[in-house]
């Protein structure tokens, strides 16, 4: 088969390409990038298409090679196969089913219809797309085997051509994978995986399922035991029946015996209550029964009666007594005072004193006014007394004032001489004195005129000296006062003043010396002629002036004694005058004060009679009081005297002296009545009080007979007590039967008080009745109560025994459930083996499967080695050893699948671990040529793709694989050899050689 | 004429642990008793006379206390007279539930031999025997007892439904069984997949199958016989009484490569063929069809996310290569010769053995992918 020409309308970059190949050899050159693989791909794709509908454009061809211009993908490919022409039409669409192929016979024109028509690869090369792809098409392999680290992945791919004719298929990995699955069933050791665990699992169950039967068996073998125990204990039930049956009769027997003996209670019981019933009936009155409390209320009432007749009787005699005592008291009787008397002669004597204290009050009136007037006319004469004394002092005071005002006057002119007198003494005094000094300075005067009319030198000296002490003093005295001044007290300072004015003294005296000067004489001389007329004319004026003076007071002195001598006369006048004054008022002040004597006696005789009337007063009665004014006492006196004689009348009537007196006779006859009195009172009530007594009686004993009548009529109460004793004997009767059928009835049973004497008649003869009808064998004494309860402890004997096996058969019941509880049943054991066994059919059917496949495998593979493994041997020694030169010339595959080769020269075996890279190549290329050598070993032939294999290939190496290549396929007929490149060298190299066409890809 | 209306049911296994999904065991256990007691109150609605219990009611005697004690109150509510015929599963022994003393006036339970309880009112006698052990190899029916035809006469039993010379351990029941039987209606159990209304001469007959499926062997709508008996006619009908289906199918995903596609398909296949609630089921589900070996589908996963929306679904992968094995087998390869020889093998295989020899292929094929080919069991 040789593939003429490409045409691509559009498929990845190419758009409208066209590429003629040459049948032989052609070499394609092309850069990186400038569309290659996409010429492989567009080749691979027209005859394959592509299944995977991956939507990831890397693994997806469709995608990857979408046309760029969006066109349809499409092409098509002429080519020749055995000898005809054919054209390859193909447009790609979404997958192989629906992509557009067809194929014509180029040289008819006719279509061709095969049985792929979608990979049209099978038919024209003989091959399936994954053989077509890895054996047709050579790339450039190891181009990833620089590092070390890949050599493993040649190996293997060279590993998986020798043994599986393809890189990619490996029968190792294909038989762990086998044997990975069946042991994962079956373990080497046949101890473990899913198959053996499952018959394990199912060996389990068929022992359950053994447990499950003989659990089975066992609870079958229970249920035998129980419905024994069922049956002996329905025995035993008979059992029981009978003896309750013969129990019955003996209590038959013996209630009938119990029912008589209580027949002839309760008949016994009967006699009783009829008796008690009986003398009920006599006991019974209209009101209810004749009881003890009736018996009680007769005899109460007979008591009463008794006891009211006794007393009764008793009164009786007391009366009698009290009669006799009331006629004594009348036999003396006293004389008879009436009331109005007694009264009257009270009134009278009451009205007396009265009277008598009216009349006192007036007289004592009386005397109180004549008091009061004569104080009154005293008072008057008082009053004027007292006017006389005041014009007696009046008159005194002024001639006293007189004889002081001339007594001042002498005083004073005494003064006044003495004074004078003084005064002249002292003047004369003088006038010796001035007359000395006038003396003594003329005559100095006269000494200086004398002095100074002689001539005289006068020198004059400044000095200073005379003032340096005193500084000094006050510069310490200064100093002192500051000090003091600060210490002491700061009015001491003013000492510093003091001692500056004294400062300043102590320089201007000084200076003053310094100034005076001396004058010419005659001046001095006038001077003192003028100091000497002066003085002259100034004493003799001083001596006139005291002469004038004491005449003066020569005739003061004359004067004053003139008028002394008056006053003194005038004085005495006066004197006379003041002393018969002072008489006269002295004698008037004696008379007041003896008439405030008089006076102070008449007030106090006044209060004495005023108390003395206020008594009398106060004794009057209210009314009287106030009409004291309009008495008279003359009235009052007669009135008295009138009252006086009737009292004295009445009293002598009745032979007595006193008021008293009578009053005592008055008493004596009212005790006697009233002694009379009260005696009759009392009969009057003893003999009431008895006659009701005496009627209540009667009533008492009418109704003690109505009473005991109800019972019996008596006619005398005297039977009473007889009819009583009767009817207690019979109450105590009647309470003693009562008593004892109390206690009777207490002591009933069952029977008497549930039936009545006919009910137990009736039933003691149905029991006769029965006892006649039970037809029994038994020889027993049914009245035998020992029997009795030996068969009532048989039955519970028996009735033990039942109880005894229900347990036993709960027992056991609750034993079986308890025992099998969690236990699988026979069906449930048997599901779950049937479930197992269907596992285990799956399992063993895969095991089986499994099994089959490695067989064949191993088969398949010794086939592939023995059929062409030497094929593939030679071939690949033979192709090495061009490629080397002869320096190899095989590649062997050991049983432990280690790959060597052997060196020609020396026949020695090289791991191919120890080979260099470019050996490695040569040696995979050589195994790939010689693999597509038996691809083509059939009828088909198909042409070789060569992409870059000699890429890694240094220059000698790769110039002689590609001449190998170039020479050997010439031999084959027919193989046509497309070989792709990048690289230049490869080009150059095959335009050395002939039959090459070179193209390049644009 | 008298009509009476009957339910039939059998094989409810109360108290059964449901193993077979161990994850879902305790709801679909409680599930199911609820499911009695749907049938309970479905004998109230529709004021049903006779209840027929044809046997396996209970799982064992060894089931909890309280299911038994449920099932009796259940009972014990109800107008309708029960007869119950005990089964291999809970045949009467001393452990066992029915010989409580505690069952309810209206509750007749089997024990041993055939025997019947006539209900006057109704003019029915009901006929019926128990299993006293798990295995019972000799008829129950007993052809002496002469049938009053003037009743409706019933029978409520359990056993293995044969054909005249076969024999079963469950108490086997052939054609002449029925037919000698004279009953109006045989309220079959055991068999857990409902039966038509059959027909032997006179005597109706039928199993209802279990009213709620516990296991992938029990799978599809389930329920009871429900309506009228009149003399000579069954007029019973199947009604559903199940909470959930089990589904077994097979789903062909050939025409689908993504996880998603795969998923979304299995997911639009349940919805058109079990309706609006197929949400509610548990489903074993058979991946079938052809994929490309270079497609790797991760099927736990789509399982994962499957169970999110489904109450319970497992799925089983059971494609195959898409390979041309002719083509393949004329390669010069390893791969070219093991198809060769294994279609060989397949070719000259007896008709079983066929089927373990093309699973031989396909694991085979798988193993050059490295795949194990094994499911789960």
């Amino acid at each position: 088969m040789i593939i003429k020409k490409l045409h691509i309308d559009n498929f990845g970059k190419f758009e409208n390409y066209d590429l003629e190949l040459d049948k032989d050899f052609n070499v394609i050159y092309g850069k990186n990038e400038d569309g290659k693989s996409t010429l492989m791909a567009f080749i691979l794709m027209m005859f394959y298409g592509h299944k995977g509908r991956s939507t990831d454009i890397l693994k997806n061809p469709r995608r990857k090679y979408t046309p760029w211009n969006s066109k349809s993908m499409k092409g098509y490919i002429l080519f020749e196969y055995e000898n005809k022409n054919y054209r390859l039409e193909r447009t790609f669409r979404a997958s192989n089913t629906t992509d557009e192929v067809n194929i014509w016979n180029d040289d008819t024109g006719q279509k061709i219809r095969i049985k792929n028509i979608k990979e049209p690869g099978q038919e024209f090369f003989g091959l399936g797309e994954e053989a077509f792809s890895k054996s047709v098409f050579i790339g450039q392999n190891s181009s990833i085997i620089n590092s070390d680290g890949k050599k493993d992945e040649i190996t293997q791919k060279l590993l998986n051509l020798v043994t599986s004719g393809s890189e990619d298929v490996s029968y190792k990995k294909a038989k762990e994978t086998l044997d990975n699955s069946l042991e994962s069933l079956i373990s080497k050791r046949k101890t473990k995986g899913l198959l053996v665990e499952s018959k394990k699992m199912l060996e389990n169950l068929e022992d359950m399922k053994v447990q499950a039967q003989t659990d089975e068996e066992d609870k079958d073998n229970y249920s035998k035991q129980i419905n024994e125990l069922k049956k002996e204990k329905e025995n035993l039930e008979k059992e029981k029946s009978d003896n309750l049956e013969k129990i019955t009769i003996y209590e038959l027997f013996n209630t009938k015996k119990e029912y008589k003996e209580a027949l002839s209670r309760k008949e016994g019981l009967n006699n009783l209550s009829n008796k008690i019933e009986n003398t009920e009936k006599k006991l019974k009155i209209d009101t209810g029964y004749i009881d003890e409390k009736f018996i009680k209320e007769c005899e109460n009432y007979y008591g009463k009666y008794n006891e009211l007749i006794d007393r009764h009787k008793e009164e009786k005699s007391r009366i009698d007594d009290l009669t006799k005592e009331i006629s004594n008291i009348e036999e003396n009787k006293p004389k008879e005072i009436l009331k109005e008397t007694i009264e009257e002669i009270r009134r009278n004597y009451i009205e007396q004193k009265k009277l008598k204290k009216q009349i006192n009050c007036l007289e004592e009136k009386h005397k109180l006014d004549e008091i009061e007037s004569k104080l009154k006319d005293m008072n008057t004469e008082f009053e004027e007394t007292q006017k006389a004394v005041e014009e007696s002092e009046k008159n005194y005071k002024s001639v006293q004032d007189k004889k002081q005002s001339i007594q001042k006057d002498i005083n004073s002119n005494d003064r006044e001489l003495n004074r004078v007198t003084d005064e002249l003494e002292l003047l004369n005094k003088r006038d010796k004195e001035v007359k000395e000094d006038v003396n003594n300075r003329i005559k100095e005067a006269k000494g200086e005129l004398e002095e100074a009319k002689k001539p005289q030198e006068i020198e004059v000296p400044g000095g200073w000296e005379v003032n340096k002490l005193m500084l000094f003093l006050l510069v310490v005295s200064a100093f002192s006062f500051i000090v003091l001044g600060t210490l002491v007290n700061p009015i001491l300072f003013a000492g510093l003043i003091i001692s500056a004015i004294l400062t300043y003294f102590s320089f201007s005296k000084s200076e003053k010396k310094t100034i005076v000067k001396d004058f010419a004489n005659e001046q001095l001389v006038k001077r003192k002629e003028d100091k000497y007329e002066n003085e002259k004319n100034k004493g003799e004026k001083r001596i006139r002036e005291i002469g004038d003076s004491i005449k003066e007071a020569n005739g003061k002195i004359a004067k004053l004694k003139d008028e002394k001598t008056k006053i003194e006369d005038d004085f005495n006048i006066i004197n006379k005058n003041w002393e018969n004054e002072k008489k006269e008022l002295e004698e008037i002040n004696r008379k007041l004060s003896d008439m405030k004597v008089k006076i102070a006696s008449l007030e106090s005789s006044k209060q004495n009679a005023k108390e003395d009337f206020e008594n009398a007063r106060a004794e009057l009665d209210d009314e009287l009081e106030e009409n004291t004014d309009n008495l008279n006492i003359d009235e009052l006196t007669e009135s008295l005297e009138q009252l006086t004689g009737i009292y004295s009348n009445t009293l002598k009537k009745y032979n007595c002296e006193t008021l008293d007196e009578f009053n005592e006779l008055f008493h004596e006859y009212t005790n006697y009545i009233d002694s009379l009195n009260s005696k009759n009172e009392e009969l009057s009530k003893i003999e009431k009080e008895n006659e009701e007594r005496e009627q209540k009686a009667k009533r008492i004993k009418e109704a003690v007979l109505r009473l005991i009548g109800k019972y019996k009529k008596i006619e005398d109460i005297k039977e009473l007590e007889d009819v009583l004793d009767e009817l207690k004997i019979m109450l105590k009767d009647l309470n003693n039967r009562k008593i004892e059928l109390k206690s009777d009835m207490n002591n009933r049973q069952d029977i008497e008080k549930e039936n009545s004497i006919e009910e137990m008649k009736s039933k003691i003869k149905d029991m006769e009745n029965k006892i006649r009808t039970i037809d029994y064998s038994w020889d027993i004494d049914f009245l035998d109560e020992d029997k009795l309860k030996e068969m009532n402890d048989k039955l519970s004997e028996i009735q033990d025994q039942i109880s005894d096996i229900e347990k036993t058969i709960a027992s056991k019941e609750s034993e079986v459930k308890e025992k099998y509880r969690n236990r699988l049943n026979v069906s449930q054991v048997d599901e779950e083996i049937e479930k197992v066994r269907g596992i285990i059919d799956l399992q063993e059917s895969d095991y089986e499967a499994l099994k089959i496949a490695k067989k064949t495998m191993e088969e398949s593979f010794v086939e592939i080695q023995k059929n062409f493994g030497p094929m593939v041997n030679e071939k690949t020694a033979y192709i090495l050893e061009k490629l080397t030169d002869g320096k190899y010339n095989n590649v062997r595959i050991a049983r432990d699948f280690s790959i060597n080769v052997e060196d020609s020269n020396v026949k020695t075996l090289h791991e191919w671990g120890f080979l260099s890279d470019g050996t490695i190549d040569q040696a995979y290329l050589a195994l790939r040529l010689a693999v597509f050598d038996l691809v083509i070993y059939k009828d088909q032939k198909v042409p070789l793709f060569l992409d870059d294999t000699f890429t890694q290939y240094d220059d000698i190496r790769g110039y002689k694989g590609l001449k190998f290549i170039k020479e050997y396929y010439s031999n084959f007929d027919s193989i046509q050899v497309i070989m792709f490149t990048c690289h230049n060298r490869i080009t150059r190299w095959a335009k050395e050689m002939e039959n090459v066409k070179i193209q390049e890809l644009t | 004429m008298q009509r009476i209306k009957v339910l039939h049911c059998a094989d409810l296994h109360l108290g059964s642990q449901v193993s077979s999904i161990p994850e879902k065991a305790n709801e679909r256990k409680n599930e199911i008793l609820k499911t009695f007691r749907n049938i309970i109150n479905l004998c109230k609605q529709e004021s049903v006379d006779i209840m027929l219990i044809a046997g396996d009611l209970f799982e064992g005697a060894n089931i909890d206390g309280s299911v038994i004690d449920s099932v009796k109150e259940y009972l014990r509510q109800l107008d309708t007279k029960v007869f119950i015929s005990p089964g291999n599963h809970d045949y009467v022994s001393l452990d066992s539930p029915y010989i409580d003393n505690n069952w309810s006036e209206n509750v007749k339970i089997f024990k041993g031999e055939f025997e019947s309880y006539r209900i006057d009112e109704i003019n029915t006698v009901v006929y019926g025997a128990g299993f006293r052990s798990t295995y019972v190899k000799e008829s129950l029916f007993n052809s002496q007892i002469k049938l009053d035809q003037s009743m409706i006469n019933l029978c409520v039993i359990h056993g293995d439904l044969i054909s005249r010379g076969q024999e079963s351990q469950y108490h086997g029941i052939t054609p002449f069984h029925i037919e000698r039987s004279n009953m109006d209606y045989i309220a079959l159990g055991h068999i857990h997949k409902k039966t038509p209304i059959q027909k032997i001469n006179k005597t109706f007959y039928a199993y209802s199958g279990c009213p709620d499926g516990r296991g992938f062997d029990e799978i599809g709508i389930k329920g009871v016989y429900l309506g009228e008996i009149t003399k000579g006619n069954v007029d019973l009908k199947f009604h559903p009484t199940s909470s959930r289906q089990y589904i077994r199918v097979n789903i062909d995903i050939s025409e689908y490569q993504s996880e998603t596609e795969v998923e979304n398909h299995i997911l639009d296949y349940l919805n058109q063929n079990y309706g609006d609630k197929y949400r509610e089921n548990l489903y074993r589900i058979t991946l079938i069809g052809v994929i490309d070996k270079d497609i790797s589908l991760p099927i736990k996963n789509i399982e994962m996310y499957l169970a999110d929306q489904i109450y319970y679904i497992k799925l089983i992968d059971n494609t195959s290569y898409l390979i041309d094995y002719e083509l393949l087998s004329k390669e010069i390869s390893l791969k070219g010769i093991f198809a060769k020889r294994m279609l060989e093998k397949i070719e000259k295989a007896s008709k079983e053995e066929k089927e373990v020899y093309e699973k031989a292929l396909e694991y085979g094929m798988r193993s050059f992918e490295g795949e194990s080919a094994l499911n789960d069991y």
